[in-house]
């Protein structure tokens, strides 16, 4: 039913718009300006209303990827962090290399 | 000291190599699965950022469209309608950035997807392997055992098997997080499809009740106007209510098309990173969809 209601008043919105383009007669036009304000007015109401039920809905399924794109980020991290310890390890065997050689030559 | 005879030896590390290489092939991201991530999270990325800047301008053009409306007619008519203290009526910052923090999220979704298998770990695995070489080549007691063949093997052993443990992390991630993000992903599209559509949705219907007024005032101003300036102050005001209304009529359905067809490509990439049998339309389905929508935004903007 509020689905259908909305539809009416955007349906009556459009008609009366065009109406207003149409119409030569001032007077008649203020008229339809005033009644199209009005519809306006109810249609912004009635999408107030839906919006405020759906913002939640957006901040409820955001924040659950918002989680799993952080889970992401870290998988990410630890993928980088394997390549990193297999060059820590060259390092310190370079490092190992180069304490075996002043030994040697001591 | 080893007694063991070293070409039967030989002939088993190479075995067990090749056995483990095999394994862990398998066990990897395929070419074909890499790609089809990649084009899902390109598309992904355009969708979201490409309706969140939508969304901030639908909130600029509302406001330019009551400032408009408010010149030419004055006050409000209605009390429910935007007026001097409430120029972004419809359209406010939370609404905007609760709407616009969901499409980036599913933005964020498509880019963390390209980072986890966009390969940047390659050239580190390679350096990390070439040193290790080097290194071992400065100890003198190696070099007295070990050959140049034998030392250039030990390098691509490193690079190969931390290659493919690398290559299975990340098919073990891409799985987990397509797989946690399904539902979520699908919710969002699901709220998109609602919301953005031309004739149901809230978005559609917002952006009309701000349009509507503006081209009654601006048509009553055309009717009135007696000069030039006149007439040409009203034809502008006709100009944003109509850009308003192409955004209503043309990016808002490609945006639903976008979301729906995202739905359908996050089911078909969830299958392709199983392994299970997967078809690609989905996905290219979806690179056209954002295409469009990509194409229609930058023809709009121009207008």
């Amino acid at each position: 039913m509020a689905d259908s209601l909305g539809e009416e008043l955007s349906a009556a919105l459009s008609n009366i718009t065009s109406l207003i383009i149409k119409t030569e007669s001032k007077s008649e036009r203020m008229k339809l300006t005033k009644l199209q304000a009005q519809i306006a007015g109810q249609l912004q109401v009635f999408v107030d209303k839906v919006v405020d039920e759906a913002l939640p809905e957006y901040e409820e399924a955001t924040a659950a990827l918002s989680e799993a794109n952080g889970e992401a980020e870290a998988a990410k991290k630890k993928l980088d962090k394997i390549a990193g310890t297999i060059k820590k390890f060259a390092d310190a065997t370079d490092k190992l290399a180069a304490l075996a050689g002043k030994v040697t030559g001591a | 000291m080893d007694t063991r005879d070293p070409q039967p030896a030989r002939w088993c590390d190479r075995f067990i190599l090749a056995a483990l290489v095999s394994i862990l092939t398998g066990c990897a991201l395929t070419a074909p699965q890499k790609a089809t991530v990649s084009q899902f999270s390109d598309s992904a990325a355009t969708l979201g950022d490409v309706t969140s800047s939508e969304l901030r301008a639908m909130r600029d053009g509302t406001v330019k469209m009551t400032i408009e409306r408010l010149l030419l007619g004055g006050q409000s008519k209605d009390p429910n309608l935007g007026d001097q203290a409430s120029l972004d009526r419809g359209f406010e910052l939370e609404r905007v950035e609760t709407v616009s923090g969901a499409t980036l999220a599913l933005a964020a979704y498509g880019k963390s997807l390209a980072a986890l298998v966009d390969d940047t770990q390659s050239g580190e695995l390679k350096t990390a392997s070439n040193e290790f070489v080097a290194s071992r080549g400065r100890v003198p007691t190696a070099k007295q055992h070990i050959n140049d063949q034998q030392l250039e093997a030990i390098g691509t052993v490193i690079q190969d098997v931390g290659g493919f443990w690398i290559e299975w992390k990340r098919k073990q991630a891409v799985k987990t997080i397509v797989k946690e993000s399904k539902e979520a992903v699908e919710h969002l599209c699901d709220l998109l499809i609602r919301d953005f559509d031309a004739n149901k949705g809230w978005v559609a219907k917002q952006l009309q009740v701000v349009e509507s007024p503006l081209m009654a005032e601006a048509t009553n101003s055309l009717y009135d106007g007696r000069t030039y300036n006149e007439r040409k102050i009203a034809l502008e005001a006709f100009l944003l209510a109509d850009g308003s209304r192409m955004r209503r009529t043309e990016i808002l359905k490609r945006v639903t098309d976008g979301a729906d067809a995202m739905k359908k490509a996050n089911s078909s990439l969830a299958q392709a990173v199983e392994g299970s049998a997967w078809s690609v339309h989905d996905i290219q389905d979806f690179a056209k969809k954002t295409r469009s929508l990509q194409t229609a935004v930058k023809i709009i903007v121009t207008q």
